[in-house]
């Protein structure tokens, strides 16, 4: 199958705030492919240029160097083409959750019934119906993220981008999340770059993991993650490739430290 | 959008403030009883008592050409004044709310335009409207253009700072939020930003209305043969004491009325927002 997303020599530099201080790599020549239905997480420490990576693919940014496609078209500007779901509290907060949910359905111009009947289907695969008439403010973090991963699954975007999607909840029900997105994924097949610093979420749910390293931010490592679904990390080979990715980042990190 | 006396009522119910507010207000008027008619510390001539500033309300209000001093002076009844000067005020914060929204969204979304216009913002916002009032009657002479002029200037910039900073305070991921989901420019503004930006603008609406309401007294003391201004004004020329408070008052109940207005309307407008 040939890279359906397609990231290539991608770099991009901030310029410093302060006079003086030299500007911030925070990407430096990323390459990687995604294929079709496949499931891609970016993993390592925080501030290492994933989410910079992550929100060029979004196209709310632009690479200072190298480019990423999709599909073979270069990304120029956001597109309901790649549905993004933010850390925390992206929802629409005047909107109730059904609204949010059919928020891009009713931008893209889809009538009523279809759409009416699109986000059904969506409160279903999150399980939000019997919450289709609240407001976000009345939902726990949990839900709100429920809410907006199906918001962006609703318009059926070729790609969905997870930026630490669960990094905002607490430990108990970001293990519930995980097991839903897997079930979710399972259900719909959908192209999914997720990015988090999570190790266990990584190996969890994904196909493969690229492992990203700090300043400059590169890939250091792909790891095809060959463990039959569904996963548990109570499985001894779950327990060896954290285990493994751990060891990697660890030595990686003393290795900065040291430098 | 359908507003009726029976949501302002509720408002007013649920705010829990008429009944505090109402033990104030009685009990203001039991002090100033009683440094006037009560301990007579204020001779009637410099502060008027209570009971004389009522039937001054009384007389302006339905007999005007009785009153006391003005034989047929003010020109109209208090409910005449008070609709003129309403119309003027609504008038200049209408203009003032179409102007200033559409420039603080424009400067809030380019921050390239800030730091040309932010040093032209400083300078003119600190002077109060008053100090147009001559450059006023040079450029629309003496009547309505100029009082218009002045009132839209006081309302201007309260409305503008304050979409100004709503606009900022929207965090950017919701308009990247409504741009994934395929929302263009337009779309991102009206659906995403805007909305998320109504209370601050509702606030910019109520201070703007205030500011307006302030500007008035000074804007009809240029030229006005009418209006609450003009009114307290000439009271004020025939040392009828007891008018001048009723003018004042006037306003300020007038400031109430409008300001729990909208509350009412941001309330329904917004009734979602947890």
């Amino acid at each position: 199958m040939n890279a359906f997303l397609s990231a290539k020599d991608v770099s991009r530099i901030f310029p410093s705030r302060q006079k003086g201080k030299p500007p911030f790599l925070a990407a430096d020549q990323v390459s990687f492919d995604v294929k079709e239905n496949e499931f891609v997480s970016i993993l390592g420490p925080s501030g290492c240029g994933k989410s910079t990576i992550l929100t060029i693919i979004g196209g709310f940014d632009s690479p200072s160097s190298g480019e990423i496609s999709l599909r073979g078209k270069r990304i120029s500007g956001p597109s309901k083409d790649r549905g993004f779901v933010f850390q925390s509290d992206a929802l629409f907060h005047w909107l109730t959750v059904e609204e949010n949910v059919g928020y891009g359905l009713k931008i893209q111009g889809y009538p009523a019934a279809k759409r009416k009947e699109i986000v059904e289907h969506n409160l279903q695969l999150v399980g939000l119906t019997k919450f289709r008439n609240a407001s976000p403010g009345q939902l726990s973090g949990g839900m709100r993220q429920r809410a907006a991963i199906a918001r962006s699954l609703a318009t059926d975007p070729s790609i969905l981008l997870l930026d630490e999607p669960f990094g905002a909840l607490d430990v108990l029900t970001r293990k519930t999340m995980q097991d839903e997105l897997a079930l979710i994924w399972e259900k719909t097949q959908k192209t999914v770059v997720m990015v988090t610093h999570s190790i266990e979420e990584a190996v969890l749910l994904s196909d493969r993991i690229l492992i990203m390293t700090c300043s400059p931010g590169r890939i250091r490592e792909e790891i095809v993650v060959g463990l039959p679904r569904p996963r548990s990390p109570r499985d001894p080979a779950f327990r060896k490739l954290e285990l493994h990715i751990t060891d990697l980042i660890m030595q990686e990190l003393r290795q900065a430290g040291a430098s | 959008m359908k507003l009726n006396l029976l949501d302002i009522l509720q408002v007013f119910a649920m705010s829990k403030i008429p009944l505090r507010g109402a033990v104030s207000i009685v009990l203001l008027i039991a002090v100033w009883w009683l440094v006037t008619s009560g301990l007579q510390l204020f001779s009637a001539l410099v502060l008027p008592p209570p009971e004389a500033v009522f039937s001054a309300a009384m007389t302006l209000l339905f007999d005007p050409d009785l009153s006391l001093f003005s034989g047929g002076i003010y020109n109209g009844s208090l409910l005449g004044h008070a609709v003129i000067s309403t119309g003027r005020v609504l008038l200049g914060f209408g203009l003032a709310v179409v102007l200033a929204v559409p420039i603080g969204v424009l400067i809030a979304r380019s921050p390239k335009l800030e730091p040309y216009v932010d040093p032209v913002l400083q300078v003119f916002r600190p002077i109060p409207p008053i100090a147009w009032t001559p450059l006023a009657i040079l450029w629309f002479g003496i009547g309505l253009e100029s009082i218009t002029f002045l009132i839209c200037l006081g309302a201007f910039w309260p409305m503008l700072l304050n979409t100004i900073s709503g606009i900022r305070e929207v965090p950017p991921i919701l308009g990247r939020a409504a741009a994934s989901l395929g929302a263009n420019r337009r779309q991102v503004l009206f659906t995403a930003v805007l909305p998320a930006a109504v209370p601050f603008l509702f606030t910019g609406l109520r201070l703007s209305f205030g500011a307006a309401w302030t500007t008035i007294v000074a804007a009809e003391l240029i030229a006005a043969s009418e209006g609450l201004g003009y009114l307290i004004m000439n009271a004020r020329r025939i040392l009828a004491a007891p008018d001048v408070i009723v003018g004042m008052l006037t306003i300020g109940f007038l400031g109430l009325v409008f300001d729990y207005l909208f509350r009412a309307i941001e309330k329904r407008l917004y009734a979602r927002i947890a």
